[in-house]
This record gives structure tokens, sequence and C-alpha cells, in this order.
């Protein structure tokens, strides 16, 4: 499996063409720790207000490579461009203000904070003066906003640690939302959630991703139903290295991936 | 006791957790050498289920017996001793300790209830032998496996034990399709050697594929069992299991 | 080389002694996740259990000795077993509070039951023998080196060699699982702490001898051993004997060149510094044991209901209850003078003092999450620099406050860049070791502190005002204080509160949604140490003369240990905090009861198991209570109870559970 090939040229070529109107583009990413090495020449572009979904095996990188985009994880190789300034070397912070926003796999709420506090703290965090209290109203706008969007006011004052990891996954989205970000990271946000939670999720993300100037999605799942459902294009890491990159059909007659990540078709 | 008790036997279970009630008057029966599954939407008390059966909760009220054996006053640790076995959600390994180590911990526990000690290098041989990617790792940590391996390791280990109860909990949370087919693999070919099974599981046809019987929960109470071809015809099932079924 | 040798041979005779008490931390801290503070207490405890058993009562060493180590020690660490227990998955410095609980319940018990400045007699005969030409070594040395490096490999190989080794670990590392698998994880635990405790009853035995019987000297003869258990936790048991037969002869040489006047003072902060060096160096390898997510939900759980705003009504104004009180407590704590003249006064002035240095901790503890065993370190800087410049310069007051603050901020940035590498324990650690490095290097000089009599300040004179007399000075304190106060509550409930609450509760979350961790965390760290500072400044006025004593490390410790049991978020725990701390001051307060002070707060404390959250919390929940009991308010949407077990309405069929 490890042993793979280049990407699949002509897909190489599609990315080059679109370059000019991509949110994201990281190029040529590696990351080693000590002799190991997690990220091998990875490339990646995430197109305006497109959903791209990231996937492959358990360990294949795609949280390191997450890591990366946010800037908590240094690159041995490679570089990020963002909006197109090239952010390698900005901390994680500086790239949050500039509009990037991402969930995480293992829940990373603000426990011991409301629900409608979570919102209210990241908008303070990514907008310029808001920890000196600038911009109230607009503020209050935008929380009220995505509170109505993803339906939690139910929520708004119970403590964001005693939710369900459903309600939280939620809350996660809301609260990257609130820093009104150009491209949303979203690190499986279909784990520990039940049917019926993945399909309102789905549909929460379908609505995120239209209407004006709407952000662009960078997906990490394993949930197949999901991905193939809500991305336009899809890219495939195994052992650190892209495998493949293609549509969600394409995908899904690829030889590579079947061997690496889908088995056979049973659990799809 | 009788020879053809159940694996597992519930009688009218209670529970409240961290001042919650989890479960209101839960029953279910896992015959022996059936496959049961237990599905239900989150928050249903599936899991909350399970780990009263290993002693992890205390039961409120209500009985729960395994081969004629009341256990629910019988503390954690030895009710796995008796052979019923609990591969938990999430982390069923000990991140720190190295692959062989993680198997080895396995030689605590009784097989089929015997208190027979279990042959430790024949169940690692058996364990590489089911997950082949195992025995290359062998001194690894087990926190630096990819989260696949890990559940591998998690199940192996539970197996080495030779169960006579398996009760395993979202085996396939956040794993990759593949590794989710190996891991039902390995669960076929165990309930093929007569041990019952009680799966919770998120994804329901999977489960289906495997199970004799299915219970569905909400809210901490059964709301629907059946055999998987009932399931699949069942509306309610659809309801509470979403368009998955 | 000669010249060192003695020194090297004292070095490795107490080396071995750090390295057995390191061993006996490490081996807690890695089964249980505690890491004991009070392991040098317990140490004492056992060693003045075997003087009352054989110095005493004169009962022959080959029966006392198996009583200490098959008895007394097992039973010691079954109850802190027990008392730690409920205490998995709590916040650190909740733990940390605890153990200083039980180290405050240990020191009070042996003071209220022994005399002290005793010596234990010798273990073995003291006679030497020479080495070589002519070094002379003790037997009493020979004798612990070989006790202490044989039980050393004796738990090495017990947790490396045995199936009880792969237990310990796999207990630590998932103990639901650990149980799932027939584990007996409880048993696990206690035989831990009672090999840790044995261990510790076999340092206190064999240094007592040689150090003396005396309650603070033990505590902080294993202080040292700190460093290397440090070391343990991070290489491996060996690692820490190793590291504490290192800190030993390094120690010794130290004291060599300091007695010949080279170095002045330096091998007493050795340890100290080495602990510091070492925690900021290996901090990124350091990460705190037990699982911080099961401590969030933990405590999520249980401070449920303390959310959202209280107000009361009065007329059309809507007023928060927490303001209201304040407020109404700050008219009257102004009032007390009319009411109460006197001396005593003073001590409710010293009290409001502390009161504003424990408000510091509220603000890094309670909202940032970040632990400083350190704050007096600060609170002495403010202190001398403005007696100094007050005093002896004669310099305007408020230009002496402003310039003691300026000196702690520097230090403040230092433990914040440290803040930055380090959280949890060994922040708390390191924070430690910065307070005892300043203790030892910084206050001991003469030229700060003018040495153990310390240095004289004027009472401050400024608008006009003199604050001479015990009610003005009282009346300042309270008014510093409330406007502190003031100000801390109205952040706490603004975006400077939610940046602070963020941090502490998911700092990688809050770094990737803008907030500059590094800048936040120093910035709380300078302000923490410059309104300490203030404190300080205050505290010299006050006190008319200060000592090193007055700022030393354990006044951190114990302030911290108040601030949790009054509740480490609430800024009325800050005040609860500081009017504690100077009961024991009270001159009607007979020494007796001044004794037993400690041990109740050590009881406490010890009850914080069962309430993390301190005792405003607990009180406000119970009123709670009592008024909803009285008049039943609709509740916030939990599970529905349902009677019986039906199904949900609407719901066809209901199951039997039999399949066949």
């Amino acid at each position: 499996m490890s042993d793979s090939t280049a990407p699949v040229p002509t897909v190489a070529v599609a990315a080059v063409t679109r370059r000019g109107d991509a949110v994201l583009a990281a190029d040529g990413i590696s990351v080693r720790f000590g002799g190991l090495s997690a990220l091998d020449n990875v490339s990646l572009d995430v197109p305006r207000g497109q959903i791209v979904g990231l996937i492959g095996p358990n360990g294949a990188g795609k949280t390191t490579m997450f890591n990366v985009l946010t800037g908590l994880q240094e690159v041995t190789e490679g570089r990020v461009l963002f909006e197109g300034d090239d952010i390698s070397r900005w901390p994680a912070h500086r790239r949050g203000r500039a509009g990037m926003a991402r969930t995480f796999q293992r829940l990373a709420l603000f426990t011991r904070m409301t629900v409608h506090d979570n919102l209210v703290a990241s908008w303070e965090s990514s907008h310029r003066g808001g920890v000196f209290g600038r911009g109230r109203s607009d503020r209050q706008r935008r929380v009220e906003d995505i509170m109505g969007l993803l339906d939690l006011w139910a929520l708004a004052d119970r403590r964001a640690g005693e939710l369900s990891t459903g309600q939280g996954r939620m809350v996660e989205l809301g609260r990257a939302l609130c820093t009104d970000p150009c491209l949303l990271l979203l690190d499986e946000p279909g784990s520990g959630l039940d049917a019926r939670e993945t399909a309102t999720f789905s549909e929460i993300l379908r609505t995120v991703t239209s209407g004006d100037d709407p952000p662009a999605v960078l997906l990490v799942e394993h949930d197949m139903a999901l991905v193939m459902d809500v991305c336009a294009e899809l890219t495939v890491l195994d052992f650190g290295k892209v495998i493949a990159r293609g549509t969600p059909d394409h995908i899904r007659g690829n030889e590579l991936v079947r061997a690496a990540y889908l088995g056979d078709a049973s659990v799809l | 006791m009788s020879s053809d008790a159940a694996a597992l036997e519930i009688r009218g279970l209670r529970v409240a957790y961290g001042g919650v009630r989890a479960l209101h008057d839960v029953s279910l029966t896992v015959p022996r050498g059936a496959v049961v599954a237990l599905l239900g939407p989150n928050g249903a008390g599936k899991s909350t289920t399970l780990r009263t059966v290993s002693g992890v909760v205390r039961a409120e009220e209500g009985t729960i017996t395994s081969f004629g054996r009341r256990i629910d006053r019988v503390p954690g640790y030895r009710i796995a001793r008796l052979g019923v076995v609990h591969v938990p959600e999430g982390r069923g390994i000990f991140p720190s300790l190295n692959v062989r180590e993680n198997l080895e911990m396995a030689a605590g526990v009784g097989g089929n209830g015997s208190g027979g000690r279990v042959d430790v290098s024949g169940g690692i041989d058996e364990a590489t032998q089911m997950f082949p990617v195992l025995g290359n790792r062998l001194r690894q940590t087990a926190g630096s496996l990819s989260g696949g391996e890990q559940q591998m390791l998690a199940l192996a280990r539970a197996i080495m034990v030779r169960p006579r109860l398996l009760m395993v909990d979202e085996i396939s949370m956040g794993l990759a399709p593949i590794v989710v087919g190996h891991l039902f693999e390995a669960l076929r070919n165990l309930a093929a050697t007569g041990a019952s099974l009680l799966l919770v599981e998120q994804y329901v046809e999977t489960a289906l594929g495997l199970a004799d019987y299915v219970y569905v929960m909400d809210k901490g109470v059964i709301v629907d069992v059946g055999e998987p071809n009932d399931m699949r015809a069942s509306n309610l099932a659809a309801a509470y299991l979403g368009g998955a079924a | 080389m000669s010249a060192y040798w003695p020194f090297i041979v004292i070095g490795i005779f107490t080396g071995g002694l750090y390295g057995l008490a390191a061993m006996g931390m490490v081996l807690t801290y890695k089964t249980v996740g505690v890491f004991n503070f009070a392991y040098g207490a317990v140490a004492m405890f056992c060693a003045f259990t075997y003087w009352q058993l054989h110095d005493q009562w004169g009962i022959t060493a080959w029966l006392a000795m198996p009583i200490l180590f098959l008895i007394v020690a097992p039973v010691m660490g079954v109850i802190l077993e027990a008392l730690f227990r409920p205490l998995s998955g709590a916040a650190v410095e909740v733990v940390i509070v605890v153990s200083l609980g039980v180290l405050a319940a240990l020191s009070a018990g042996a003071g209220l039951l022994w005399p002290q400045d005793e010596h234990l007699q010798p273990i073995f005969p003291i006679s030497t023998f020479v080495l070589g030409s002519h070094l002379h070594v003790g037997y009493d040395q020979l004798g612990t080196l070989l006790i202490s490096l044989s039980m050393a490999a004796l738990l090495w190989a017990l947790l490396r060699r045995t199936r009880f080794g792969t237990q310990t670990r796999a207990v630590v590392d998932n103990p639901d699982l650990s149980d799932m698998i027939g584990v007996h994880g409880d048993n696990v635990r206690r035989i831990a702490w009672i090999l840790s405790t044995v261990f510790a009853a076999l340092v206190g035995i064999l240094i007592s001898p040689s150090q003396g019987l005396d309650v603070n000297e033990l505590v902080l003869v294993v202080i040292y051993a700190f460093a290397p258990a440090v070391l343990g936790i991070l290489f491996g048991l060996p690692a820490a004997y190793l590291g504490g037969l290192g800190l030993g002869i390094a120690v010794s040489i130290m004291s060599k060149w300091s007695n010949s006047g080279t170095v002045a003072n330096f091998e007493a902060a050795l340890p100290y510094l080495a602990l510091f060096v070492l925690l900021v160096v290996f901090g990124a390898r350091l990460k705190s044991a037990g699982s911080g997510a099961v401590a969030q939900r933990l405590s999520a759980l249980r401070s449920s209901e303390t959310v959202g705003r209280l107000r009361w009504r009065i007329g059309s104004l809507r007023v928060e209850r927490g303001l209201a009180l304040g407020l109404g407590g700050f008219v009257l704590a102004l009032l007390v003078p009319v009411a109460f003249p006197g001396p005593n006064l003073n001590y409710l002035t010293q009290g409001f003092i502390y009161a504003a240095v424990a408000l510091t901790l509220v603000v890094l503890t309670g909202w940032a999450g970040q632990i400083s065993l350190a704050q007096f370190s600060f609170v002495g800087v403010g202190a001398f620099t403005a007696g100094h410049l007050s005093g002896a310069h004669g310099q305007h007051f408020l230009f002496a406050v402003l310039m003691g603050m300026l000196f702690a901020a520097p230090l403040g940035i230092i433990v914040g860049l440290v803040s930055l590498r380090l959280s949890g324990l060994y922040l708390a650690l390191a924070t430690l070791a910065f307070a005892l490095v300043m203790d030892n290097v910084v206050f001991n000089r003469n030229d700060v502190s003018g040495g153990l009599t310390g240095i004289t300040v004027p009472r401050p004179h400024f608008f006009g005002i003199s604050f001479t007399g015990t009610a003005s000075m009282y009346e300042l304190a309270v008014v510093v204080f409330g406007l502190l106060a003031i100000v801390a509550y109205a952040l706490r409930k603004g975006p400077v509160g939610r940046r602070l609450h963020i941090v502490r509760d998911s700092p990688l979350a809050a770094s990737t949604l803008g907030v500059n961790l590094t800048v936040t965390k120093i910035v709380v760290f300078v302000v923490g140490a410059m309104v300490a500072a203030l404190a300080g400044s205050l505290y010299g006025a006050w006190q008319q003369a200060i000592t090193p004593q007055d700022f030393m490390w354990s006044a951190s410790l114990e302030l911290l240990l108040l601030v949790v049991l009054g509740g480490r978020s609430l800024i009325a725990g800050a005040v609860i905090a500081g009017v504690v701390y100077v009961i024991p001051f009270l001159p009607e307060i007979p020494t007796k009861i001044d004794q037993l002070i400690p041990l109740l707060v050590a009881i406490g404390v010890i009850g914080l198991a069962q309430e993390p959250e301190g005792s405003v919390d607990l009180t406000r929940r119970q009123t709670r209570y009592v008024l909803g009991v009285l008049r039943p308010l609709p509740r916030p949407a939990g599970p529905p109870v349902r009677g019986g077990g039906g199904a949900p309405a609407g719901t066809p069929k209901v199951v039997a559970s039999h399949v066949r």
C-alpha cells in the first residue's frame, strides 16, 4: 500500500489551473517527527465556496495536515498559501484572525462556559478589539444569527461540558462560524453522531456553504455516506502521501483507494 | 446452574449516572451463542447498559445474570474473571504500555469463567495472526498506534481471553471503512466459535449483517426488538435509527 | 581531588535518601496521579512514631522496626489511598491543595503530640572506618547507602520485572479498562500507596539521626527530592535514584565552597534551581497525569447549577446579586472601625492585604487555570522595594509603591514565560522552585532584606492624609482591596474574563480562534505580580518592619490552600482566604487552639474531595436547594423522568424482552 505512486496526473493539472481562485493552497507539505514521516510532499487546494474532502486510513496524516494548516504544527518542508499570503510561519492565532477556523476531532469546547458564551468568546477572539469590548452590537447580531442557524437556542445557557457529542459538534461549528471564516476546517464532525444527527449535520453544512460568499470547507471524515454526499472533490491520503484525488465517483472506483481505505463496499 | 442459562439476562435495570437517570427499566437477553445488536440514537443509554453489566456503573434497581449467576453486585474486576469481557468505546487500550504488554494484560482474566490462566504466548500468536499489523509492532507503545490499530489491539486482547460473553461498544467509531471490515471479520469468526456477543454499533447495516437479534433503545428504554429482517422492514426502527435501516 | 572525598561521602549518604524519597513520590504520581507534597510530612510522622516507640518507650529496634514498617506505615498508606481516591479526575490544584492539607494536618498533629528539636538515636553504630589512606566513612553512612541502594533496586525490579509492575501502569493508563479486564485497581493503588509510605518511613528514620527530628526540617529536606522526582517521572525510577545521588553530591560539594566563602548560600538554592531548570528544559515532554477531559467533565457536572446570573429586583432596577452583596460588604467593611475600634483592627487590615494577594490567585488559578506558588515572592519584591524607597531613601509613598510594582513586573514575565511551556502540576512545581530560589538567593541578601532583622518601613502619607493610625491604615487596605475587587468583578463578566476562561478550558481551541496565548499568559502573570507587589508594599507600610520570613514560599502554599478552600474562582473566596489567614495571629486565640487551626483547615481541605468548587459555592448551592424546596421553581430542561419504563408516547408497541 505504501509504495503507491504519485497523484493521478490529470487531477494535478486541474489543480494547477484552478489555483488562482483557491482560498487555501498547500504546496509540497512534509512533516517529519524524528525519522518518522507523517506527511510527505502533500499538496492540496481548496477552491472558494467549495467543500473538499480529505479522507484516508487512520494515521494517514489527516489531523497532522489540519494542524499544519492551522499553525499548531510546524512544517519540515513546504508552504501554505492562504488568500494569496504565504502563512507558513504564522502562529495559530494569526491564522485564526485571518479567517481560518477549525473544529476538533476530540471536542475542544470551553467546557465550563455556557454555549452562548462559547460563541461570544469566539467572536471576541477573532475580531480586532474584541477583548476590549469593541463591536458589541455586531457581535450580538452575529452570535444570535448563528445560534438560530444551528438551532442552539435551547442550549444557550447550558454549560458546554454537559453536552452530548452531537450537541458539542454543533457548538464547535457555531464557534468556528462566529469568526466569519473564509475557510472552515472540519475534523471528523460526524464522528460519534448517530444517523439522525449526521443527517441534520449534512443539511446544516449545506446551508452554511450556500448563500452569498460562503466559506470554503475542508472536511476530514470517515462516514463515507456523508463525504460522498457533500464533497465536490476528494483527496485521499495514505501513509502521509496523496494516493488519489478527484470527484467522489472517481474515488469510489479507484483501485488504490479501495485497497488502502474503502475495502469491500459492505460498510458504505 | 442450568446449562441452558442465557449468556446475559438483564431484568428491570435502572441506572442513574452523575445525578441523571440514564436507564429506566431496561430488560434484555443475550441467548447463549447468539449475537445481539443494541442500537439506538446517541444518548439512548446503550453504553451505560454495557458499563453497568461490566460493573463500572452500579445499578439502582434490577438484576443482571450471566450464565445463571447474578453479577449485579459483583465488583468489576471479578466480572471480567467470569468471562464477561467488555471492549469499551474509544480507547480500549493502555496507551503507555507496549503492544505485547497490552496483550499480556489478558492473562489476568480467567477465560471461560474457569478461573484458569490464559496461555499468553499462544494468545499473542493468535492475536498477531488475526491482525498481522500488530505482529510488527509488539514493542511499540500502544498510544502511538493509529486509531484502527488501537481498536484491533483492543479487540485482539479481548478475544485472546476466550470470553464467554463479549460486549463491544462502537468499535467502528472514527475508523476507516476497511478497518471496520477487518474488525467485523474477527467478530464474525469469534461468533462462529460459539461465543455470545452483545454489540453496540452506529453503522446499523453492518450490525444487522452480523446479529441474530436486535434491540432498539431510546432515552433509556428498550423500544423495539426483533430479528434483523423484521428490523429492516420496521418503520419504527427506521424512525429511531434514521434512514439507514 | 582528595579534599573533595569527604564531601562526596556525605553527599552519597544524603543523596541516596533523596533518591529513595524521589522514588516514593514517583510511585504514587505514576500510579494514582498524586504528586504528594506531604511526602516529607509522612516521613517526619513515621520518624516521630519510631522515636516514640524506640527512644521513649524503649521498645527494642527489632520490634519497633516491624511495628513501623509492617503496621504504622501501611496503615498510613491505606488511609492516604482512601483520602485521595475520590479525587481521581479532580483539577490539579485541588489535588495539590489536598496534599498540602495532609502536610498541614501531619505537621500540626506532630506539633501537638511530640516535642520538637529531639534527636532520633542512630540506627547504625556511630563509628567510622578508614577507606584508602585517610578517608573516614561512617558505618551509618555506609549502611544507609546500602539500604537505599538495595531498596531502590528492589522497587525497580518489582515494577519492571513482575506482573504487578505492568498492572500498576495499566491502572494509571486506563482505570476503568483495567477493571474490565480483571485487574483489581483499588488493590494496586493501595499497594502503591503502602510502598510509597514505607519508603517515606525509611527515609524518615535514616535521615533523622543526622538532621534532627523537627517538623519543618524534614519537610524541607524532602522538597530537595522534588528535582530527582521529576527526573524519575521523565526517565524512570533509576533516574530518580541517580538524580538523588547526584544532587546530594553536588549540594555537599557546594557546601564546601560555600564554607570557604566563594558561593554564598548557593548550595541551599541548588536543588530548587535544578528543579526549575529541569522543568523548563523538559517542559515539552511533561504532560500532567490524569485525564484533563475527565476533570473538566466532572467539574462541569458538579457546578452545573451555578450557571446563569442571579439578579435581584430593587424597584425597577435589576441588580446582579453578587454585585449587590459585594458592594454591601464593602460599605460594611468601611464601617468596621466605627463599630469596633481597637488594636484588633490591625488583624483585619492584614486580612484585607492578604485578600488582595489571594485575589491574584483567584484570577490566575480560578479564572485562567494557571497555578502559581510564587505569589509571595512578588509580595516580597514589592514590600522590600517600596520599603527601601519610602524608608531609607525617603521617597514619596506612591512612587515607592509604583517602583515596587515595576520591579515585580519582569519577574512576572519570567513566570509567565514558564507558563507557556508548563501547565498543571509542573507549573506548580516550577513556580514553587522559583519561590524557593527567591527566598534563598534574593531575600536572604542583607542588602535586600537587612538579613534576619529585616528593614523598617514608615507608614504612608499622601494627598495630605497620614495613615499612621490603626483605623486609617485599615481604611486604606479596605479601599485598595475594594477597588481591586471591583475591577476584577467588572472584568470577569466581560470579554477579558471570557478570554481567561477559554485559555483555561482549551488553550488549543482558543489559539485557533485568534487568541495570542503568549501575550495573554504573560499579561495575566505580570498583572498578578504587580498587584501582589502592591499588596506587598501595603503590607510593609502596615507592619512597619519586614523580614524575609514574611514572604516565605510556605506562605504562598498556605494562601493557595485557603483560596481553594474558599472558592478558587470567586472574589468572595479571596476575602475568605485573607481573613482566615490571619486568624492564627489573633492574640485572643489560645495557643493550643492556635495549633489546631491548621489541622481544622486541613480537614476542611480534605473535604474538598467532595466539593472542588470550594465552600462559597457549596453554601450557595445549599441555600438554593433549600429555597428550591420551599418554593419549587421550574427547573432547567433535564432528561424527562418517566415512571415505570413505558415507551415514549406515540410508540406503537412496547416490547417484551424475551426473544424466544
